[in-house]
């Protein structure tokens, strides 16, 4: 069946950016005392897990999680089958599951984010069940909902005290927020914080508030957390990427929404982190005072806060070290869940709010439609994340990325997969170029006029990669399906191929 | 010709900024097949340079070649092979005007049409040749001053005010300007001193030059900013130019403004200040 973008879809097509929504805020009704046991073998034999369950983590640790590797050990060696794996993001060091998928153990997946070797092994279809790629907000909407039922929420916890508040700002790993844990904590059937840190006195400003874990399990070590720092995190060095970070900044200055109680969300890529210096100078000169900045947050935007630049912080995860210190400590910097973040059944989450996110992207197609999630061979390679939540959310949504990067044009006909449906994406900022979305004539006239930003349809930013690139080869894809990229409603917005 | 505030040096062995240097900023770009190339890699250089010529569509700059200097056994090859591929300008290191004239006979030999002249003076020699530019018969529209050279060659370090530079960049000034070409400094070469390369571009800028080198993107922006006019220069010139207009309506060639008198002088000086607005012109 083809969907309202005209892609094949499974099952339940997506319908439009904003077709399905239903206002309907959850709250956590557990109410358990927790027990403590040592080592994660006890644990995993405690929760009797059987065969075809789903299990689910979170991914605050990012590449420094060791809590992943360490429950599917145990699991792999009990000789369990069939599993469902619902981890919020899977990186390089969650590699075991590699092995899992091969020996049957673990034979679908749920995530918003997929790296490294799992990716691959995922893309040359070993997994023998499918993949769901969805969106933070929209992970967080299925598990309250109960569209992505857990059976056992393993949550790596920097930090338990004995009624089983969970903190993520304490300890040797502290990561900060864990508010992607959030809604597995709240639904799954067994929860079991895993942690290197239980401590004796009462933890003020959980994440994870008491009532929600019914086991403590103590091992020595849950992660390091020098491997939470995301991809870049550094602002760019590269002249061409300075002069798309300028171009978008000049964008946003002359939005119209760039006053006092502007709200704003970069990525930390390092051209999204160079908007964020350049954005921070502009509020500087102008005495600008922003409402909140949020989202995966880093020094740029802790630095923004210090300085009295943002009133608050809405933090659901942390990107760098300094993002995980001034969570613990500055008054308005609020960790904050995933469904509070981004959950479009949640009225008035933080996304929706948003008057400008900046955002990345690996293709972009005449429609606007933006792919995050696969290579244009269709490789796994990413995945949604926040994307979809954020420009669907905001006023403005802005991509930036150079036009030709690699001798490939970031511009395609029709992009492998969508991730980010074209009607929420308002703006593409190359360097060669910028287009604005057609749907915003209202865009479009305001910016025609800012000096040395030249406004071109994404028809002819295409011609222009074209004429650097040529014509590229089609790459045709297996045709064989194994997975779904899912939009934050839960409707399917395209099929993932095997490569 | 548009008016030359930045030029900037693209080495030609580097693909990526050789496609990627038309979005930087710059008035001109300057493909170098000299100084950023080792001698092992100079035949690679000339075929990028070659293609990149072909395929820009500059759009936004000028794109210019700068070939190796006379003395070298690479610059005859490298007319050869970027001349067919037309770039806008040619800068000839190490200029004199006999350097100047064995190229024009080379290209005549060879039959290759040269661009217009871009002349970089690096020595002593050149700087008091000035005087025989104008009498060669080439089209040259700009003299580019190149200091490191300059003060080597006067067995001086350069200083952070350039004093050894002195008469070098108010003599190619005042020539440059005599003969309509427009007048280039030298680079500011500590890529990391914002500082000290505004007040170098600020006096660039006071002495009469139209632009100066630049050897990193990000001194583009910087060369761009200093010779922005200010909102009070803006001011001035618009008032002066809408009085130049209204005496010309009511058949008086004659006006003051603020208590002076504006002649010819001023009005050339109020018209070059509203062109720098509009962000470049074609003089």
């Amino acid at each position: 069946m083809r969907n309202a973008i005209g892609r094949e879809v499974i099952d339940n097509p997506f319908a439009g950016a904003f077709a399905r929504q239903r206002f309907n805020r959850q709250v956590n009704t557990k109410q358990v005392e927790p027990v403590v046991m040592h080592g994660i073998e006890n644990a995993v034999k405690a929760v009797k897990l059987e065969d075809g369950m789903t299990i689910s983590f979170h991914h605050h640790l990012r590449n420094g999680d060791f809590v992943l590797d360490m429950t599917m050990r145990q699991i792999l060696a009990a000789g369990m089958k069939d599993l469902k794996v619902a981890a919020s993001s899977i990186f390089p060091a969650h590699k075991i599951l590699v092995d899992c998928i091969d020996q049957g153990v673990v034979t679908s997946i749920d995530t918003a984010y997929i790296s490294g070797p799992v990716a691959e092994a995922v893309s040359a279809g070993r997994l023998k069940g499918d993949i769901r790629i969805l969106t933070h907000g929209g992970r967080a909407r299925a598990i309250l909902e109960g569209e992505c039922p857990i059976d056992v929420a393993f949550i790596a916890a920097p930090a338990v005290d004995r009624s089983g508040q969970i903190s993520g700002v304490l300890g040797n790993a502290a990561c900060g927020s864990l508010g992607y844990a959030v809604a597995d904590a709240w639904r799954a059937k067994t929860v079991v914080a895993v942690t290197d840190n239980l401590v004796e006195s009462d933890l003020l400003a959980p994440d994870i508030e008491a009532g929600t874990v019914d086991i403590i399990c103590v091992v020595d070590k849950i992660g390091d957390a020098a491997g939470i720092v995301s991809g870049t995190t550094r602002v760019t060095k590269d002249p061409v990427g300075l002069k798309i970070a300028k171009d978008a900044t000049d964008i946003i200055v002359h939005s119209g929404l760039f006053q006092n109680g502007f709200s704003f969300q970069t990525g930390a890529g390092g051209v999204s982190l160079a908007v964020a210096e350049y954005v921070r100078d502009h509020m500087r000169r102008a005495g600008i005072v922003g409402a909140f900045g949020c989202g995966g947050i880093t020094s740029a935007f802790t630095g923004m806060l210090e300085e009295g630049l943002f009133h608050q912080l809405f933090d659901v995860q942390a990107f760098d070290l300094a993002a995980v210190e001034s969570s613990g400590k500055q008054q308005n910097h609020h960790r904050i869940s995933a469904s509070y973040y981004a959950n479009p059944n949640e009225e008035g989450h933080v996304a929706s709010r948003l008057d400008v996110v900046v955002l990345g992207a690996s293709e972009i197609d005449l429609d606007f439609n933006v792919n995050v999630t696969t290579g244009s061979n269709g490789a796994l390679l990413g995945g949604s994340g926040g994307h979809a939540d954020t420009a669907a959310g905001a006023k403005i949504s802005l991509i930036v990325s150079k036009l030709v990067n690699a001798r490939v044009s970031c511009i395609h006909e029709k992009v492998t997969t969508v991730t980010t449906p074209g009607e929420t994406v308002d703006v593409l900022v190359t360097d060669r170029g910028v287009a604005v979305n057609p749907k915003r004539k209202d865009l479009e006239e305001r910016l025609s006029s800012v000096a040395g930003v030249e406004i071109v349809s994404i028809d002819t930013l295409f011609e222009r990669a074209l004429a650097l690139t040529g014509q590229p080869a089609t790459i045709e894809l297996s045709g064989d399906v194994i997975g779904r990229s899912v939009y934050r409603d839960g409707t399917e917005l395209d099929k993932i191929y095997r490569i | 010709m548009r008016t030359l505030r930045s030029l900037l040096f693209m080495p030609g062995n580097n693909p990526g900024m050789l496609i990627s240097g038309d979005v930087l900023g710059a008035d001109a770009l300057i493909f170098d097949l000299e100084d950023a190339v080792s001698l092992d890699e100079k035949d690679a250089a000339r075929a990028l340079v070659v293609e990149a010529l072909s395929t820009l569509e500059r759009r936004h700059c000028l794109v210019s070649v700068r070939i190796n200097p006379l003395d070298s056994p690479f610059w005859q090859d490298d007319l050869l092979a970027v001349l067919p591929a037309a770039p806008d300008a040619l800068v000839v290191p190490k200029a004199t005007p006999e350097a100047l004239r064995e190229v024009i006979i080379f290209c005549d030999e060879k039959k290759l049409t040269l661009p217009t002249i871009w002349p970089l003076l690096e020595s002593p020699l050149a700087i008091v040749s000035l005087p025989q530019f104008s009498i060669i018969d080439l089209d040259i529209s700009a003299l580019l001053l190149g200091g490191e050279d300059y003060a080597a060659a006067l067995g001086v370090a350069r200083t952070s005010d350039s004093l050894e530079l002195l008469y070098a960049r108010t003599a190619l000034v005042t020539h440059a300007k005599a003969n309509g070409w427009q007048a280039i400094d030298t680079p500011f070469t500590d890529t990391t001193d914002i500082e000290g390369l505004t007040s170098h571009v600020e006096s660039s800028k006071t002495i009469g030059f139209d632009g100066v080198l630049a050897i990193h993107p990000a001194q583009v922006d910087v060369i761009r900013a200093v010779y922005l006019p200010s909102e009070e220069e803006r001011l001035w010139a618009e008032a002066v130019l809408k009085l130049a207009e209204e005496a010309k309506a009511a058949g008086s060639g004659v006006f003051s403004y603020g208590g002076k008198m504006v002649d010819r002088p001023i009005l050339l000086r109020a018209e070059k200040i509203m062109e720098a607005v509009g962000g470049g012109s074609d003089a």
